[in-house]
């Protein structure tokens, strides 16, 4: 069990700022990821908590104590990559094996754990097939296995799902999680597919352009955004830009031109009056039935385009000034196209967002 | 605000630096007119300075269009822009290292700019993949300091010792070595000797004779136009097969495809003897000729070197262009075929440029080898060439080494250097051509009969012609032909000379040598390649990133240029260390020891380009994956990174093994200098000098164990790395 420390990490590579200043605090025990698009520099980080880059300025920290100089055979991390990085030439078994041997662990406790490591990603009996014999989820079992099997003081998973299909995705996603938990190890996540992100992590930090832009639970990202790249790139929102006209105790009320509207909010990070803002307002809270309790807001439009998605009805609604909304309307709704609608959303559920001051708070 | 920019008011395009070149050109060339007595003094060649400034002038008007904006791009993949630049770069050092002004000059200052905009978008539009790997790491400087010493002691201080040595002249320091071979008639003879025809027609009294023979251009002129010659044949013949063998299919293409790979086994002299057997006086041309037109027709002196040399050669190029059209992926070409390109078309608008890096890289080294090569001069007794020249300069030096043959030296290395660096900086300004998914099936296309009857009645002919020498070389080994004419006796078969090579003690001593010397050598070799491929692939840093750049160096330098740098600095490390058995001129000389550090520095490429090779492809997550585990560098190299390159290492190292085997400019100079320490190649060479030649029939028989060693090397790579060995990319 470890506390993973990062305290203004920065590296560049050719002139170029990959990592800029980050920082952030992997509690022990915690599942953290690391969510970002391509290029964020998420791998990077990872790679200087694991040791092959070191860092230009900024250190890191395990239970306190500083390895920013540390080797990566030093630091007792278990990395698990992209690719898997199996070695062709041996078995599973030896591939397991390996980082136990390094450690002079005696032949039948080497065994043992071997063993034990099999079981835990179910592949028992695998032991004496070599990687190509092996498919794509099965290689990735193995890949996590050689990483457990060492029981590494920090667990690091570089995009570790993105080469398998989708069915294998979600299945792999669960028992992951499920170990996890189980093993209590401390395991730094990469990925750029939010999805992943939501559903595995206990904390977050979203990376932009080599900043972090946001570190916080699932639910934190999804329902307070701090600034428009969080809201843009977690989930799918409908943000338009606005002006502010006054700002209270936990609500604001902005002029939306694009909706021809004025809406009341929940205002997120800082704000002013009177400043250009933008306001946010997720499709699965824009409905086609007035809410029980609380304020909301009327919009009207016209639905353009109804995608059944079975677990939703993707809509697609033009408003009079031309603009489009996204909604994710109940399955069992029946909509016409071209059909006017009143689409209801509550006060609570619309965020105000401050307008972005650098390129890294700017959605793609 | 630059000069573009007021001048034309918008970006700087192509165009325009062909027109400054023009407008460059033309008044450099009516000033030289205006001037012509400044024009003919002699003692001003060369380097003059009015071509110099011109030339200094339109390289800064290209640099300038490419910092304000000229696209790189255009010049990047632009492959007559690419071909233009190298060539013309080439031809710029040479009209000025020879001191060529009037047309010639203006012709270089109209392409300046060209060239110039192309090397700064090379030096400026460079970047690649960050390696992240720590130089702290002590095994990867260890390598790198391994290697490097071995390099800088054993290859570039005798090549800087014998620079020094080329400036020493009787009067202390200076260029007069350069100034009087330059100027001298014997080495630059650019209008010829008169009288002197490249084809002569003789009567003697049995009849009328043909000689082709080329023309008399002086030492370095000889060598320069036979090289130039060579590499645009061998360029275009060894393209045009691969085109052929590569994209159709037709009868008997497998049976083609190994002919064509016959001239590339290396027997030294007896090769371009067996040559001259075809073509000399008496050979199957003349006879040929004689019936058919009673004229007896034969190829000697330059026409001949140049004949043996692209026979021996052109596979160099078909193997590269070969490897490179089956390096394209079959959907460029489809997607070309479905948007209606065909024939030739296609095939100059897609393939050739997409293959060109890699044919680019064979016609180099096949330039290089030319220059070097000492085989077709000696044997068609050429030698007003440099390569004979040096060796025979060599051979006759008593005490001390003379700086003409070390000044001679310097001028084969800055031809032979130029080269290579501007088909290297060609090479990467390409990178794309590499950039490829996973291959997809290639449909083989039939061919028509028209098609038929061009592969059975030109390539097949000319297939065979090429792999002949070595066929003959066979017959003449065991005897079934004559060692002097084009005949066969199958009555006369026999294993006399293979047995003498093993049992006659005063012949096998060379056998002995050269399989020492090649395998001592090629130990060393797999130890440097190691060191400098894995220092060069995971280390960062521009030196460590340079040392695969030098550890394929040797490929460039003429192996001639090492032995004089050789016997200059081993002469000079004996009397430093008072050492006589490295001195090359004391009696007690053991050649052994400056022969195998020549093979290992001069062969080493070929091993050290595989375990690069070898490297790149492994992926470092496979080795960071063993270090989070737990594994020191030592470990991952141990456990992860020998396992998996060492084939390729040892691949490698074969394919080493064979290049000393067949070694020849060291072997024949060096080891000329003490007969118990020869080499084979040595042996060889000697039957050949003084006029008549000597016991043939054994270094045929020679020849045939080469041979024999070379394909059972080959067989095995091609067997251990499951592919067909295609030769080097530099």
């Amino acid at each position: 069990m470890t506390r993973v420390e990062l305290r203004g990490v920065t590296k560049s590579f050719k002139g170029q700022v990959v990592v800029d200043n980050v920082s952030f605090t992997v509690e022990s025990g915690e599942f953290f990821v690391i969510l970002g698009p391509s290029g964020s520099g998420k791998t990077t980080t990872l790679r200087i908590i694991a040791g092959f880059v070191e860092p230009d300025s900024g250190s890191i920290l395990f239970d306190g104590e500083d390895v920013t100089r540390a080797r990566p055979y030093e630091r007792g991390t278990a990395m698990v990559f992209q690719n898997y990085a199996l070695w062709p030439h041996m078995t599973v078994f030896d591939n397991i094996a390996f980082g136990l041997k390094i450690k002079k662990v005696p032949w039948e406790e080497i065994k043992k754990r071997v063993k034990w490591a099999l079981e835990l990603v179910r592949l028992e009996g695998y032991e004496d097939r070599y990687p190509h014999q092996l498919s794509g989820g099965q290689q990735q079992r193995v890949a996590l296995a050689r990483a457990l099997v060492v029981e590494p003081r920090v667990l690091l998973l570089d995009e570790p799902l993105s080469n398998l299909d989708a069915k294998l995705r979600v299945e792999m996603r669960e028992e992951l999680k499920r170990l996890q938990r189980r093993l209590g190890i401390t395991t730094i996540y990469v990925t750029h597919d939010q999805v992943e992100a939501m559903t595995m992590a206990d904390r977050v930090a979203v990376l932009n352009r080599g900043r972090v832009l946001q570190v916080g639970t699932p639910m934190d990202l999804y329902f307070n955004p701090a600034n428009l790249f969080v809201a843009s790139f977690v989930g799918r929102n409908n943000i338009f830009p606005c002006r502010i006209l006054s700002l209270g105790e936990g609500m604001a009320e902005v002029e939306v031109p694009a909706l021809n509207a004025r809406l009341r909010g929940v205002p997120m990070g800082r704000l002013a009056e009177g400043s250009r803002a933008y306001v946010a307002i997720r499709p699965e809270f824009l409905r086609l039935h007035p809410p029980r309790e609380g304020e909301y807001h009327v919009l009207e439009a016209t639905l353009e385009m109804a995608m059944f998605r079975g677990d939703r009805i993707e809509a697609r609604f033009t408003l009079a000034t031309g603009e489009s909304l996204v909604a994710f309307l109940d399955p069992e709704e029946r909509v016409r196209q071209g059909a006017q609608y009143k689409l209801y959303v509550k006060q609570a559920n619309i965020r105000i967002l401050p307008e972005p001051r650098e390129p890294h708070e700017m959605p793609d | 605000m630059g000069f573009y920019d007021s001048l034309l008011k918008r970006k700087p395009r192509l165009l325009d630096l062909l027109a400054i070149g023009v407008i460059l050109a033309v008044a450099y060339y009516a000033y030289y007119r205006a001037y012509p007595a400044l024009a003919h003094s002699p003692g001003a060649r060369p380097g003059r300075l009015d071509l110099l400034v011109a030339l200094a002038v339109a390289a800064l008007a290209g640099w300038e269009a490419y910092r304000e904006g000229l696209d790189p791009y255009r010049l990047r993949f632009s492959s007559s822009l690419g071909f233009l630049t190298i060539y013309g770069g080439l031809a710029v050092a040479l009209i000025v290292l020879l001191g060529l002004t009037g047309s010639a000059g203006a012709f270089s200052v109209f392409l300046m700019p060209l060239i110039a905009a192309v090397v700064a978008a090379r030096a400026g539009g460079r970047g690649g993949r960050e390696r992240e790997a720590s130089t702290r790491d002590s095994l990867i400087l260890g390598f790198a300091g391994f290697s490097m010493s071995y390099l800088l002691l054993f290859l570039l201080a005798p090549l800087a010792i014998m620079l020094g040595y080329s400036f020493l002249t009787p009067h202390g320091v200076g260029l007069d070595w350069f100034v009087s071979m330059l100027n001298s008639p014997t080495y630059v003879n650019p209008a010829g000797i008169p009288g002197d025809k490249a084809v002569a027609v003789l009567s003697t009294p049995t009849g009328k004779e043909i000689l082709i023979d080329g023309r008399d251009h002086g030492i370095i002129l000889n060598s320069l136009i036979n090289s130039t010659l060579v590499t645009i044949f061998t360029t275009i013949l060894g393209t045009a097969v691969a085109a052929v063998l590569y994209r159709y299919d037709f009868p008997g293409k497998e049976a083609f495809k190994i002919l064509v790979l016959i001239p590339m086994l290396v027997t030294p002299f007896i090769n371009a003897y067996a040559i001259k057997t075809l073509v000399g006086h008496g050979g199957l041309l003349s006879m040929v000729t004689e019936r058919l037109f009673h004229v007896r027709m034969q190829v000697t002196g330059l026409a001949g070197v140049t004949l043996a040399q692209t026979m021996a050669f052109y596979p160099i190029v078909y193997l590269n262009a070969y490897a490179s059209f089956a390096n394209i992926d079959p959907s460029m070409e489809e997607q070309a075929e479905n948007l209606g390109a065909r024939g030739l078309k296609l095939f100059f608008d897609v393939l050739l440029p997409l293959a060109l890096p890699g044919i680019m890289a064979g016609s180099t080294l096949v330039f290089i080898y030319s220059l070097e090569d000492l085989g077709a001069p000696i044997v068609f007794q050429q030698m007003n060439m440099m390569s004979p020249t040096i060796y025979h300069m060599l051979l006759t030096q008593y005490g001390s080494v003379m700086p003409e043959i070390a000044a001679l030296g310097v001028i084969m290395l800055t031809v032979a250097l130029t080269g290579f660096i501007a088909a290297k900086s060609f090479v990467g300004l390409r990178p794309y051509a590499m950039l490829r998914q996973r291959i997809g099936e290639k449909t083989p296309r039939r061919l028509g009969w028209k098609g038929l009857l061009v592969v059975y009645l030109v390539v097949l002919p000319f297939i065979l012609v090429t792999a002949y020498p070595q066929i003959a070389v066979a017959l003449i080994a065991f005897k079934i032909m004559p060692p002097y004419a084009f005949k066969i006796q199958l009555h006369g078969a026999t294993l006399h000379y293979m047995e003498a090579l093993f049992r006659d003690p005063e012949v096998s001593v060379y056998l002995r040598n050269t399989f020492l010397y090649a395998t001592v050598a090629t130990g060393i070799i797999i130890l440097l390649a190691l060191t400098t491929a894995y220092a060069a692939a995971r280390g960062r840093g521009a030196i460590l990133e340079a040392l695969d750049a030098i550890a394929t160096l040797p490929l460039a330098i003429p192996g001639l240029v090492i032995a004089v740098g050789y016997f200059i600095f081993f002469g000079w490390l004996a009397q430093a260390l008072h050492a006589e058995a490295i001195d090359p001129v004391n009696p007690n000389f053991i050649a052994a020891i400056p022969i195998i550090i020549a093979f290992s520095v001069r062969k080493l490429p070929f091993a050290a380009r595989a375990a690069y090779a070898g490297l790149q492809q492994l992926d470092a997550s496979l080795e960071e994956a063993a270090m989070s585990l737990g594994a020191t560098r030592l470990r991952v190299l141990k456990s992860i990174v020998l396992p998996l390159v060492g084939v390729s290492l040892l691949a490698g190292g074969m394919i080493s093994f064979i290049y000393c085997a067949t070694e020849v400019s060291v072997s024949v100079t060096i080891g000329n200098l003490n007969p118990s320490w020869s080499p084979m190649t040595a042996y060889m060479l000697n039957q050949f000098v003084g006029g008549t030649a000597g016991n043939i029939p054994l270094v045929a028989a020679m020849g045939v164990v080469l041979m024999l060693v070379q394909l059972a090397a080959l067989a095995t790579v091609n067997a251990v790395l499951k592919q067909r060995y295609s030769f080097i990319g530099i």
